[in-house]
């Protein structure tokens, strides 16, 4: 095997040279592939329970969080240009297929604002229908108004019975009269007028049994009616007893006539009232009748209404839920009448100062991904500076995002100083010809190892970014082994040994 | 043309490949340890560096070697570089030579205070403790870093446990109880960790005037509750929910005992028909800490027990194969000691440290070793062995420690706190590597030669005669 070995590399070296660099050219090629992890995959054995746990939480729950922090500097951090501001944002994260989730102050404004809509959107059906039935009702009262407007019947009656009333007090009178002319049959004459006046009481008391008892005025007409009917029963009572004690009395006639006259009085003076309460009937069923055309035009449009609400509700959309406009509207959808925040944004506005954002990306996303949006993020918050505002995006992702790139730099740095530790030490204690050469090949070393990690797919961690230190430490040992042994050889001219 | 080159091509291939190639397959199974270890990060750091070892020396081999060659059979001839080289190494010469004869003469005193102090190491290391908070592995002085550090000031926390709970229906009445009665009870039974415990009934609570909703207003409620935040609490066919817990940023251990605590609570609170689960990033790290403190010693001892397979395979002899492991047992325990002394804790890297000693360590061992019976085959007895060994591969050592040494200081440099740590403890370990090399392993070689030479020197002598 060695032999062989030897024979081939004395014979063909510069073959084998340009051999060996060709496979270094080939594998450097992997280093595209090269990628750099700091995820759970590299803590954990994707095969262990806890991690698949993990990997099914994600799945059903979302994976890890950006945090976007706003921070109001000398005012409440909610203002409506802020909301605008997160807005914005939401709109361009929730472009990322890999965006499970973003929570913030805007999102439960605009849920609020949209079940505001659509309570609003209820009320509407439940005001038109409403108005359409009360357009209905009022219609049906005014054409019922109308109706009892012009009948007016009630009233006609009783100042029929009235005159009636009337025309039978005036036979009183002339009974009265005739009862004050004959004197010979005093005692029948006066029995048969005291029945007439019994009967006339009655009459007058069934009379004001009709009036109706709602209308204050007709009620106190009624009263007064049946006081006279009271009365008249009374009298005749009076008469009755006169015609049993005789003609022994001789002014009684002259007092009956006058007490009747006094109840004609009465009655034609409520005659009068009765004739000014008809001229104002009159005129309220006028007025009804105005009112019930007004009544009647007023249920009219308001079953127009109705019919213009429904239809505005057929294009509901005209009722877009947004961000409220005025910063009283949007103070009042966040507390309550006494002034506490409502329970729903605790977990979005911290105090009156801080509020913030919460990005949940989707379960097991890939570290480019969330380096993505954590920059886009970053980018959005630098270009988009609020006035008196502090923004901050951090959370796990970000830190990462960090991390990779720091490990990075830092990787570039340590390669760079290593190589130049090396060159100096070389120097001083490697005590032979092409002292450097160890360092050049296992740079190029170093190059084909990271090309074939990219090959086979193996990430570079925040562990094994420490291999290139110890790779050029520890691979340049058998470079100089090599070196130092045939440089030993070579230096043996003068043979002291072999 | 001179065929001296021709010459050191064939000593350099044949007494170099074979010794450079022993130390490889030694330094690879060393690291091979590294894939046992159950932190992927570590299997990862393995593997590449066994195949950076690999392609280092089939580059050397293939590259460097015959690019010597080229230059000295086809364009070179004598210089005088050689000759300053010469009068260089002699003055070194001298000085190997006596530190040597020092060292045979104190052989046994070293052995023992070798291994006594390697034994304190051990013990101390025992008691090392884990550092597996990834914030404290980085640049401390990052921006994000103090941003996540004011975000965790801002709500208290940014560390948090998901409790999965699966039911055939998680929104019916009896598991929205049990979810509520958990929520509310669990921060009450860990008030000093958990800063703030949220589920979906938590929200409902929050939607209701902060009672939970009657059975029939429940689903009302879900209803109503915004589907972005719905989602992270219930999923849509509501056969799972979680309960997220806050809590506050603890160390591995501490976090640890929390979790073991919540799953006896939750364990104790089951209820037939719904499953628990706890899991998140928390309990990630928790694994892995645990990983990493078990995994540590297991992984060192494997790796010297495949070296010694490896050497046993080698070179058919149990005292040869066992005498490269003696220093390997003697940095370690060193190391630990070093570790201790430093108050360096253990990281996934400085876990590593122990197959990389093994790697770093046979190396050096094997090549003094190898050369040590090379001489002794040409018939020196041992101390002589030792002498020249000791002055021609302990330069070459020397030289190689020293570069190993430049690389490694780069690690140093680093803003990453684990990479600092870790290239501090490298760069201990080679030092101790070099000088258990250097001053133990002759000692080591002498003493136990009786059990090794004489099958070798008869051959020798017989040779030779």
């Amino acid at each position: 095997m060695l032999k062989k070995l030897i024979s081939l590399m004395s014979k063909h070296p510069v073959k084998i040279v340009l051999f060996t660099v060709m496979a270094i050219v080939l594998l450097a090629a992997g280093a595209r592939n090269v990628q750099m992890a700091t995820g759970n995959e590299t803590l954990v054995s994707s095969e262990s329970r806890v991690y698949i746990d993990n990997q099914e939480l994600e799945k059903e729950f979302g994976g890890e969080s950006i945090i976007i922090v706003y921070e109001g500097i000398d005012d409440k951090v909610l203002t409506v240009d802020r909301l605008g501001h997160m807005k914005k944002l939401e709109t361009i994260l929730n472009t990322h297929e890999e965006v499970y989730s973003v929570m913030s102050p805007v999102v439960l404004i605009e849920e609020m604002s949209s079940k505001q809509a659509d309570k609003y959107k209820d009320g509407l059906v439940e005001v038109s229908d409403g108005l359409y039935k009360m357009g209905e009702k009022l219609i049906e009262i005014g054409e019922q108004m109308e109706a009892n407007a012009s009948e007016g019947s009630q009233l006609s009656s009783v100042e029929g019975q009235m005159s009636e009333l009337n025309q039978g007090l005036n036979k009183m009178v002339q009974g009265q009269m005739k009862l004050k002319e004959g004197t010979i049959s005093l005692v029948n004459g006066y029995s048969q007028f005291g029945s007439y006046t019994k009967e006339a009481g009655l009459k007058l008391g069934a009379l004001a049994s009709k009036y109706n008892t709602d209308d204050l005025q007709a009620k106190q007409q009624a009263d007064q009616i049946n006081k006279i009917s009271t009365q008249l029963i009374q009298l005749s009572e009076k008469m009755l007893q006169g015609a049993e004690r005789s003609a022994a009395l001789p002014n009684v006639s002259e007092q009956t006539i006058k007490g009747l006259k006094g109840i004609e009085s009465g009655l034609s003076n409520q005659q009068r009232q009765l004739e000014k309460l008809q001229a104002e009937k009159e005129k309220q069923a006028k007025d009804l009748n105005e009112l019930s055309n007004g009544l009647m035009e007023m249920g009219t449009k308001l079953v127009s209404i109705s019919e213009n609400l429904t239809t505005m509700h057929g294009y509901s959309d005209t009722l877009k839920p947004g961000l409220p406009e005025k910063q009283e509207t949007l103070e009042h959808m966040v507390y309550d009448e006494n002034g506490k925040k409502r329970d729903i944004f605790n977990e979005v506005l911290i105090d009156d100062h801080t509020m913030i954002m919460m990005v949940k990306f989707n379960g097991n996303v890939s570290d480019g991904v969330k380096s993505e949006v954590s920059q886009t993020v970053k980018s959005y918050l630098n270009e988009n500076q609020i006035d008196s505002t502090e923004m901050m995006v951090s959370g796990k992702p970000v830190l990462d995002d960090a991390i990779r790139s720091s490990m990075k730099e830092s990787m570039q740095k340590m390669m760079m100083l290593s190589i130049l530790f090396m060159v100096i030490i070389l120097f001083f204690s490697f005590n032979v010809s092409w002292r450097l050469l160890p360092l050049g090949v296992i740079l190029i070393a170093v190059i084909g190892t990271v090309g074939l990690m990219g090959w086979i797919q193996i990430p570079i961690t925040m562990v094994s970014m420490a291999v290139f230190p110890i790779l050029i430490g520890l691979g340049i040992d058998y470079a100089i082994q090599f070196q130092n042994r045939y440089s030993e050889e070579m230096a043996e001219e003068e043979g002291d040994h072999e | 043309m001179n065929k001296k080159p021709q010459k050191s091509l064939y000593v350099t291939i044949t007494k170099m490949v074979p010794a450079v190639l022993t130390a490889l397959i030694s330094t690879g199974l060393g690291f091979i340890a590294l894939y046992t270890s159950p932190v992927p990060m570590i299997q990862d750091f393995g593997k590449m560096l066994t195949l950076g070892m690999i392609v280092s020396f089939i580059v050397g081999l293939f590259l460097l070697i015959p690019i010597l060659f080229i230059r000295d059979h086809h364009f070179k001839s004598e210089g005088n570089k050689k000759k300053q080289t010469r009068l260089k190494a002699k003055k070194g010469d001298g000085f190997f030579n006596w530190f040597t004869k020092h060292l045979i003469t104190l052989r046994w005193l070293i052995v023992i205070i070798a291994f006594l102090s390697a034994g304190f190491g051990i013990w101390a290391d025992l008691k090392a403790g884990v550092e597996t908070d990834v914030e404290k592995f980085m640049p401390q002085d990052t921006q994000e870093l103090k941003d996540i550090h004011r975000l965790r000031d801002i709500l208290g926390s940014t560390d948090s446990i998901s409790v999965v709970y699966e039911a055939d229906d998680v929104s019916s009445t009896e598991v929205m109880d049990w979810a509520d009665e958990i929520t509310g009870r669990v921060d009450r039974e860990f008030p000093e960790t958990i800063v703030e415990s949220r589920s979906i009934t938590t929200a409902l609570r929050q939607m209701n005037d902060g009672e939970l909703p009657e059975p029939h207003g429940i689903e009302e409620k879900l209803a109503e509750m915004p589907e972005e935040q719905k989602k992270l609490m219930m999923n849509e066919e509501r056969t799972k929910g979680v309960i997220t817990i806050s809590i506050k940023h603890l160390e591995a251990e501490e976090l640890k005992e929390f979790i073991n605590d919540l799953m006896d609570f939750l364990e104790a609170k089951e209820i037939e028909g719904i499953e628990t689960t706890v899991t998140g990033k928390a309990v990630l790290d928790v694994e892995m800490v645990t990983a990493l403190t078990t995994g540590r010693y297991k992984m060192t001892l494997l790796g010297m027990g495949l070296v010694f397979l490896g050497l046993l395979i080698a070179y058919r002899h149990p005292v040869k194969a066992f005498i490269p492991l003696l220093p390997i047992i003697l940095i370690v325990g060193w190391s630990g000691a070093a570790m201790s002394l430093l108050d360096i804790k253990y990281t996934p890297l400085t876990a590593t440290l122990g197959a990389l000693i093994i790697g770093i360590g046979t190396e050096f061992t094997i090549l003094i070793m190898e050369r040590f019976y090379e001489e002794r085959k040409k018939g020196r007895n041992s101390r002589e062995a030792i002498m020249i060994t000791n002055r021609k591969t302990g330069k070459a050592i020397l030289a190689s420690a020293f570069t190993t040494i430049g690389g490694f200081t780069a690690l140093l440099i680093s803003d990453f706190v684990i990479l600092s740590n870790f290239g501090l403890m490298t760069l201990i370990n080679i030092f101790l590597a070099l000088f258990s090399t250097i001053v133990v392993m002759p000692a080591i070689l002498i003493i136990l030669d009786r059990f090794v030479k004489i099958r070798h020197i008869r051959e020798n002598e017989l040779a030779v005669n």
